[in-house]
């Protein structure tokens, strides 16, 4: 696949944004960057890298991408440290943060980073800090939501991040009381990635004949993997109580659950809820059905997010990104994203899931117009352009003594 | 002219303060001890994105009285301030505190009561760089704004109050100053950016100039 170009973004974003950024990268074009994580392949973090270092490149920005090694007892440590962050108690076994100090110490020696600007994703590699060279600067990209951490791991946690520069939250209600300045930098969808870019109409029409989905009346689609804390089974409810009203159907689709014991549990009893119900649609798709994800959503009447817990839930932005009314619950980034009544419906429970359903699949008019204040929303604030011109503006004024002509302005006191 | 006009661009990085409030006493405290970065974030700031939410207030403050504290009556008088009419940020501060303090006056039993969802006080900085575009006359300076991204009308026409002592903008300051034309920097003055959107500013400013180069 050829690596995307800044250039190729000019139809949704026009010239004047494209000239801004290659301008603003213009100081940094000597200074190079690296990014660290700790998976070259899934998950969110690996995906954006994946589309946003190519970028990095054309605006003229050297950009290295380095990934952590580990082994089984380290990957134990950084998952359970990972649901602990979450607010989930911390199981693992004892000395397990001397093994995430030992991994993060070989791998310090192994990568040897001497980049003028270097980012850490994530807490895995958070101790390399210590291998960090003068003159350097180094921010902590957090893209969990810490703001009800386990204590014993933020504990652990806290002094090694105040040794960054900065750290990188995703939205306010992240944000924790630290001793170094903490930025927002939302994430990002891609529009020309699979999952989003346009679709003639045809092929949407192919994919869901194929996947046995009938046009005959609205749809209601939620995508997310099959996890409790989707409350699959609470959209299950939503829509029943919903179709009293309004006749449509629901598409439930998420990935497969082979490696997630629990997850296969959970899908067992979503099927066992849709069990002869002609309008529910439980659908297992491969990880790499993106396009027919892209065709799912720009078919549906109604987007639901209906989740207990989420990180951002980037789904809500694929969402709002192809103009439809999305219904979600107010939880973690979402309402960063769904501006209650102006780009979509934040709803609290069961009831008022099935509330916002009727009211929006009975009102188009107020539908299309959510739909399109959503899309503008996301242009704005969650595409992958308006991501790296954050990293940018964020090095321009980490690196602001090196570079005369840019000036960093505080507003009053 | 004495001094051609430097376009520049200016974009925001925002800050998270960590600081929340849960309830109108909570935030009036926090308006009155944050940074005045915070008080610009929150007021214009915001000026910015909310172009398609119109009918949402134009400043936070207001907004999240409204939906999150359950007070419009007080959400009305705060959307009502009008950021052109103080000369600082401080004097700014003290005019939403004093709305604030006169309606738990009236309404002290409002004051703990906890809001729907918090507050969360952030706080913007400006990253600014000269363009390299420069006018020497008003044919270029039309032509330029026309060319221009919405950030840096935002800096030059809204955020360059702050350096002015709000009473003007970069455009008209140099229209008078430069050109002598204060009957073109009245015009522009008169603008109004909370109704308009940037881009509608943008045309307005650039047709304005332009007509007046033309029969220059």
């Amino acid at each position: 696949m050829r690596q995307p170009k800044l250039q190729d973004y000019e139809p949704i974003l026009g010239p004047r944004a494209l000239d801004e950024m290659r301008f603003l990268a213009q100081p940094l074009a000597d200074t190079r960057v690296c990014m660290v994580n700790s998976t070259a392949v899934g998950g969110g973090v690996a995906e954006i890298l994946n589309r946003m270092i190519p970028l990095f490149i054309d605006v003229g920005v050297e950009t290295n991408w380095r990934v952590i090694k580990g082994g089984n007892d380290f990957y134990e440590v950084t998952k359970q440290m990972h649901n602990a962050l979450h607010g989930q108690p911390f199981e693992a076994p004892a000395g397990a943060f001397d093994i995430l100090l030992e991994y993060n110490r070989r791998n310090a020696a192994e990568l040897d980073i001497d980049e003028e600007l270097v980012v850490i994703h994530d807490p895995q590699p958070v101790a390399l800090i210590e291998s960090r060279k003068p003159d350097s600067h180094w921010t902590w990209r957090c893209h969990i939501d810490v703001s009800n951490p386990n204590p014993e791991v933020w504990d652990f946690l806290k002094p090694w991040v105040e040794r960054y520069e900065a750290a990188l939250l995703s939205t306010p209600a992240f944000a924790r009381q630290l001793s170094i300045p903490q930025y927002q930098v939302f994430p990002s969808i891609d529009p020309l990635a699979d999952k989003n870019r346009q679709l003639e109409p045809e092929f949407i029409h192919d994919v869901l004949w194929k996947l046995g989905i009938p046009r005959d009346k609205p749809i209601v689609t939620q995508v997310s993997r099959f996890d409790r804390l989707k409350d699959p089974l609470g959209v299950v409810r939503a829509f029943r109580m919903a179709r009293r009203h309004v006749d449509c159907r629901l598409v439930l689709v998420g990935g497969g659950a082979d490696d997630d014991p629990e997850g296969a549990q959970v899908l067992a009893e979503v099927q066992e809820a849709a069990h002869g119900d002609s309008d529910i649609h439980v659908l297992v798709l491969p990880p790499t059905s993106h396009l027919e994800i892209n065709a799912l959503q720009r078919a549906s009447d109604v987007v639901l997010q209906k989740s207990l817990r989420e990180g951002f839930a980037l789904t809500v932005a694929e969402a709002l990104w192809k103009g439809k009314p999305v219904v979600a619950s107010a939880v973690g980034g979402i309402p960063e994203q769904v501006l209650h009544g102006f780009t979509g419906m934040l709803v609290h429970s069961v009831e008022g899931a099935a509330y916002q359903i009727r009211n929006l699949l009975t009102n188009p008019g107020l539908a299309r117009r959510l739909g399109e204040c959503g899309h503008d929303r996301v242009r704005d604030e969650f595409l992958i352009t308006r991501h790296l011109k954050r990293y940018l503006l964020l090095f321009l004024a980490l690196s602001n003594a090196e570079h005369p002509e840019v000036q960093v302005v505080h507003a009053g006191n | 002219m004495d001094a051609p006009f430097h376009f520049h661009t200016s974009s925001d990085l925002v800050i998270l303060t960590g600081d929340r409030a849960t309830s109108v006493e909570d935030l009036r405290a926090l308006l009155a001890s944050c940074n005045e970065g915070c008080v610009f974030h929150h007021t214009f700031q915001v000026l910015l994105g909310h172009h398609y939410v119109g009918e949402r207030y134009a400043n936070d403050f207001a907004h999240w009285f409204h939906v999150a504290a359950g007070e419009p009556s007080l959400a009305e008088r705060v959307a009502a301030v009008d950021i052109r009419d103080f000369v600082s940020l401080g004097e700014l501060r003290a005019h939403l505190l004093e709305l604030i303090d006169g309606y738990l006056a009236d309404n002290s039993g409002i004051a703990s009561r906890p809001a729907r969802f918090p507050f969360h006080v952030c706080r913007s900085i400006s990253v600014v760089m000269p363009t390299g575009r420069v006018a020497y006359g008003l044919e270029d300076f039309a032509s330029h704004v026309r060319a221009s991204t919405k950030r840096t009308i935002f800096y030059h026409f809204v955020e360059a109050r702050l350096r002015l002592g709000f009473q003007s903008n970069d455009f008209s300051y140099w229209l008078e100053t430069q050109c002598d034309r204060p009957d073109l920097a009245e015009q522009l003055n008169r603008l109004d950016f909370y109704h308009f959107t940037l881009e509608n500013i943008r045309t307005r400013i650039a047709d304005i100039i332009g007509r007046e180069a033309q029969a220059a």
